[in-house]
């Protein structure tokens, strides 16, 4: 059989397969909180190995084995820290909170989180806004590195690549919601972890081990070994920071907390995640081991699809095409839902107060992912920038706008509405302003966008008057033991 | 050069993500703990 038989059949199987999640899942539907966030009857293994999916995009391990591949080994600590800061922490410091606030609360959104714990119709119309806005540029980043590759794995036209994959994500979203979305990821997370684990093995035994891979690398440049190496303290810093701390404010991320069954499950939860989310490491690794196989390729950004060809045969490399579709696709599907919920359950809903019965309000966020997948399609046929600037623009601005809000939201009693809302429009202004300004000093949009937003929600919410005690007790529960317990 | 032949940062990357198992799997077991003896969340 030809190699390009072995990707088609592996990918057909695998895409059938998807459909058929998309299906069953589309029969439990009865209520817009089952579409947006599966009942809150999600499992901690189905709900972390998700996360994990939605976290580690195809854009991280194509783009993730090109930083190994041009700064070595050094980049390993982005992975190390994605698991630490990303997953663990995220799990730990976040995790718990949200739960317990958001079914207080009664709420199925992060924009809805925001309006309901500060008493704010404004905050929630205004984060839902930015939400749908640059999630479909992020959307917009994943197709494009879904295209990328199915055109250099597979020799298919860049279009077709897109179309393919973004029709099937429409698919079984608009059937399925959030069940389909995290039972695809929870799929999507294994035959990922299987494409990297095998790719990470075949290439180091071509390389004759990691002490071997290491040796050749330090013979080609030091640089390429020690940490922090040709990246330097400042790159590594800030590009770990944003890939990490950054999803402390991503929606598709937060959902998950929202959906797990209950708090006590957010303990095994956690350490699924953390255990998941050690794959991060892999890309990076890699792409660094690529380096000491493939020297001299003048771009980056091939060498992960290079060295699949080199080190695996049609099948295995098959199954890694596989994984890298998978991570794009779970992302995808992911921000999709997000997306849905910002439009229909904030904006229209609640924003614009337009009423809706359940089976109203399912048939629209089942119309809006059609569209805004279709949307988002239709853009990254004609893409209008490199897939990694697309992605950090979109992370900059969301993760500004929601990240402190939500931090304070679980954490202080002091933050004030005005204070977050000066904060999201602080935080947003000044990343777009700092990346239109072609990102000075080296530093991107994002630190200087969390910065002016944490000083901003601090000042404001200083200055004006507190929250009352009826918005505090309602979002920290002292209504009631009952109220936590019937949550639990 | 650190243990395996890897330079000590390479080692040290490795090191923070089994650290972070580790703490993922303490704070699961201290906070079943916690609240199978009551304590306030």
């Amino acid at each position: 059989m030809s190699p390009t038989a072995v990707h088609g059949l592996v990918l057909g199987v695998y895409l059938l397969l998807l459909a058929g999640i998309g299906v069953v899942t589309s029969r439990r539907l009865r209520s817009s909180e089952d579409f947006l966030l599966g009942g809150r009857r999600v499992g901690p293994w189905v709900t972390a190995l998700s996360y994990v999916a939605a976290y580690f995009s195809s854009v991280v391990i194509i783009g993730g084995g090109a930083f190994g591949y041009q700064y070595g080994m050094a980049t390993l600590w982005v992975g190390a820290i994605n698991v630490l800061i990303g997953c663990t922490l995220a799990w730990i410091v976040l995790g718990r909170r949200l739960r317990r606030f958001t079914a207080r609360l009664g709420t199925m959104t992060v924009p809805g989180f925001l309006g309901e714990r500060f008493g704010s119709r404004e905050v929630r119309i205004f984060s839902a806004v930015v939400i749908a806005l640059f999630l479909v540029v992020y959307n917009v980043s994943i197709l494009k590195g879904m295209g990328h590759v199915f055109e250099v794995l597979m020799g298919l036209p860049y279009s077709v690549g897109v179309m393919l994959s973004g029709a099937m994500i429409v698919l079984y979203v608009s059937l399925g919601g959030y069940m389909a979305v995290v039972w695809t990821g929870f799929f999507q997370a294994w035959v990922m972890g299987a494409g990297l684990i095998l790719l990470a093995v075949a290439a180091l035994r071509a390389v004759g081990g990691l002490s071997e891979a290491t040796a050749t690398l330090a013979a080609a440049d030091p640089g390429l070994v020690y940490t922090p190496g040709i990246w330097g303290w400042a790159g590594l810093i800030s590009y770990s920071m944003i890939v990490s701390f950054g999803v402390w404010g991503m929606p598709q991320l937060l959902v998950r907390f929202y959906s797990i069954r209950s708090v006590r499950q957010l303990r095994i939860g956690a350490v699924v995640a953390t255990v998941g989310g050690s794959l991060a490491l892999l890309p990076y690794l890699i792409g660094a081991v690529s380096r000491a196989l493939v020297p001299g390729l003048e771009n980056a950004d091939l060498a992960i699809p290079v060295l699949t060809k080199m080190v695996l045969s049609p099948w295995g490399s098959a199954i890694f095409l596989a994984g890298v579709i998978a991570a794009g696709m779970s992302t995808f599907a992911s921000v999709l839902i997000i997306t849905s919920g910002a439009v229909v359950r904030d904006f229209v809903q609640k924003g614009l107060g337009r009423e809706m019965t359940e089976q109203r309000s399912i048939r629209w966020s089942r119309i809006v992912s059609l569209l805004v997948g279709l949307i988002s399609l239709l853009i990254a046929l004609r893409p209008p920038a490199l897939v990694l600037v697309l992605t950090a623009f979109s992370w900059s601005a969301i993760a500004s706008t929601c990240l402190w809000p939500i931090l304070f939201g679980v954490f202080s009693r002091r933050a004030t509405r005005a204070g977050v809302f000066a904060s999201m429009l602080g935080g947003l202004t000044t990343a777009l302003v700092w990346i239109g300004l072609g990102s000075p000093l080296g530093v991107h949009g994002f630190l200087p966008g969390i910065g002016v937003s944490l000083i901003l929600l601090l000042g404001v919410s200083l200055v004006t008057r507190p929250p009352s005690s009826l918005l505090i007790d309602r979002a920290w529960g002292r209504a009631g033991v009952e109220t936590r317990r019937h949550f639990e | 050069m650190g243990p395996f032949r890897l330079p000590w940062g390479t080692f040290a990357s490795f090191l923070v993500v089994a650290g972070s198992v580790l703490l993922a799997v303490l704070w699961a077991v201290l906070s079943r703990d916690n609240e199978s003896h009551g304590a306030p969340h």
